[in-house]
């Protein structure tokens, strides 16, 4: 018998995991003085290990070991300085990432509406006849028909958003007061809707006209929008602003302080 | 290019009493009045329009060779106190001097062709009374504080004042475009016949709707509004012309003729 098939008998013997005949294997080490002296190596091997304590190593050897562990994880992340978690792409694409979820989340957050767009309207005579009239008459070159576009809005069950954006549009651009007045009393009927409070703070900022200005300041009071107040402050601080329009911003935002 | 001319106009006293008249002929569909204190507009069937005031002649003799200082240039004007000017869209006639004689402004009175549309606008306290009368063309008024008076006439019109009441007198309602009157601190009143075809839309937020005519109310769109409003939607013989009338301080009267 080869000495490595000896010595991985021996160690299976001695683990009490050697197939095959056992008598006589022990037969035959006994048999043979440097297969007994071998088994008596192994055996006494097997002692010590079992009975030694758990060995540390000595301090020198840990650093140096640590240093070289070190230095192996150093040249591995060297080699890769781009890629990976810590590398700059890795890091920039992982800020890009979170950067992206935070606007997201943000703008899901945010319930501020903003002003209405002023974006065209379509005339889509697909829909209610009487809202595409309306729609068609607010482009017309007469003060008159302009209002009474305005006024059809009153008559119009479920007005959609194109109406509201319309009306928007009107309060906030159309060239003459008498119009834009008009659209104040119309868009005071949708002022619970998305957008709408908003653009009646944007108006109240703009607004020239005396009667439009206060019939703005009393919706806002109405509907008790107390962003109003601001609005309100410019208007009495305003050197320009006459004595009734300032003394209607006073009482209005008398109104939204005292009472809301 | 436009050719634009400006008139200026000379009131010759006739004797030592009151009455200047000059007249022109407009060019366009609109006469704009801009500050006009106190002006009495009468529709005739002429084409011309005539101005008369009621002014003195004697500051006539010591302002010959003199200009009048307008707010922001020097015009050529003695008397009267009018500027009136030809332009494509409009005939503009502005009330640049002021003649104060025992607190009352002078008063005007122009004839113009019935079928003209008329623009008036007046921002400063001084602004007094305008009357209205026999007009068949759009009526556009602008006011702080003028009292407003229409007589006889039809539409379309958009009225609003700050101060001022609306008293309105229908001989009969356009169909054309809409009447809108908007009073802020006084009340409307309107007469109309009552075989009128009309859509109303009234409102005041702290006064009160008061009616003769048998209106054919919109429950669902009438009623109260906020704490003291009051709101009416519905229509007069079937509907027809759009009426919006809001008085926001005091009430709107509807009755019939």
């Amino acid at each position: 018998m080869n000495k490595d098939l000896l010595e991985q008998n021996i160690i299976d013997y001695l683990n009490g995991e050697l197939s095959g005949d056992i008598t006589a294997f022990e037969n035959m080490i006994n048999s043979d003085k440097a297969a007994s002296q071998l088994l008596e190596e192994y055996r006494s091997l097997y002692h010590t290990i079992q009975h030694s304590s758990d060995a540390t190593p000595p301090e020198a050897l840990d650093q140096n070991f640590n240093d070289f562990l070190q230095q192996e994880i150093k040249i591995t992340t060297d080699k890769n300085p781009k890629f990976g978690i810590n590398g700059v792409i890795g890091k920039t694409t992982l800020f890009l990432i979170l950067i992206g979820i935070g606007l997201y989340i943000g703008t899901q957050l945010n319930n501020q509406p903003e002003a209405l767009p002023l974006q065209n309207y379509a005339y889509d005579n697909t829909h209610d006849p009487g809202q595409s009239k309306m729609l068609q008459l607010l482009d017309a070159p007469t003060i008159s028909n302009r209002i009474k576009a305005v006024n059809m809005s009153t008559y119009i069950d479920n007005a959609g958003d194109d109406i509201i954006q319309a009306l928007s549009k009107t309060l906030l651009t159309d060239k003459s007061d008498h119009v834009r007045l008009a659209a104040v009393e119309a868009l005071g009927n949708f002022a619970d809707e998305p957008g709408v409070r908003s653009t009646f703070l944007v108006a109240i900022d703009k607004e020239k006209d005396e009667t439009v200005l206060i019939a703005l300041i009393n919706l806002l009071t109405s509907i008790k929008e107390k962003e109003a107040i601001q609005s309100f402050d410019k208007i009495i601080q305003n050197k320009k602003s006459l004595n009734f329009v300032k003394d209607e911003a006073y009482s209005g935002k008398l109104k939204l302080t005292e009472t809301y | 290019m436009k050719i634009i001319y400006t008139v200026i106009i000379y009131f010759i006293g006739l004797g030592a009493g009151y009455g200047q008249q000059v007249k022109v002929t407009p060019t366009s569909e609109w006469v704009e009045f801009i500050g006009v204190n106190s002006v009495n507009i009468k529709g005739y069937n002429g084409s011309e329009i005539i101005i008369e005031s009621d002014d003195e002649e004697d500051e006539k003799a010591i302002t010959v060779g003199l200009k009048l200082w307008d707010q922001d240039e020097f015009i050529s004007d003695t008397k009267a106190g009018l500027k009136i000017d030809q332009k494509s869209r409009a005939l503009i006639i502005k009330q640049t001097s002021k003649n104060y004689s025992c607190g009352e402004d002078r008063e005007y009175t122009i004839k113009i062709p019935k079928n003209m549309n008329i623009k008036y606008t007046h921002s400063s306290w001084d602004g007094d009374m305008l009357y209205i009368e026999d007009m068949a063309g759009s009526i556009e008024v602008s006011t702080n504080y003028n009292e407003v008076i229409l007589k006889n006439v039809t539409g379309p019109m958009a009225i609003k004042t700050v101060y001022g009441s609306i008293d309105a007198e229908f001989s009969a309602v356009s169909q054309e475009g809409s009447i809108s009157l908007y009073s802020v601190y006084e009340h409307v009143n309107i007469t109309m016949p009552k075989d009128t075809k009309s859509k109303f839309n009234l409102k005041t937020t702290y006064g009160n709707i008061y009616s003769d005519l048998d209106i054919n109310v919109d429950k669902s769109k009438s009623g109260k509004t906020g704490w003291t409003g009051s709101k009416l939607v519905g229509d007069l013989n079937g509907g027809g012309v759009d009426v919006i009338v809001n008085a926001t301080y005091d009430n709107v009267y509807l009755r019939s003729k």
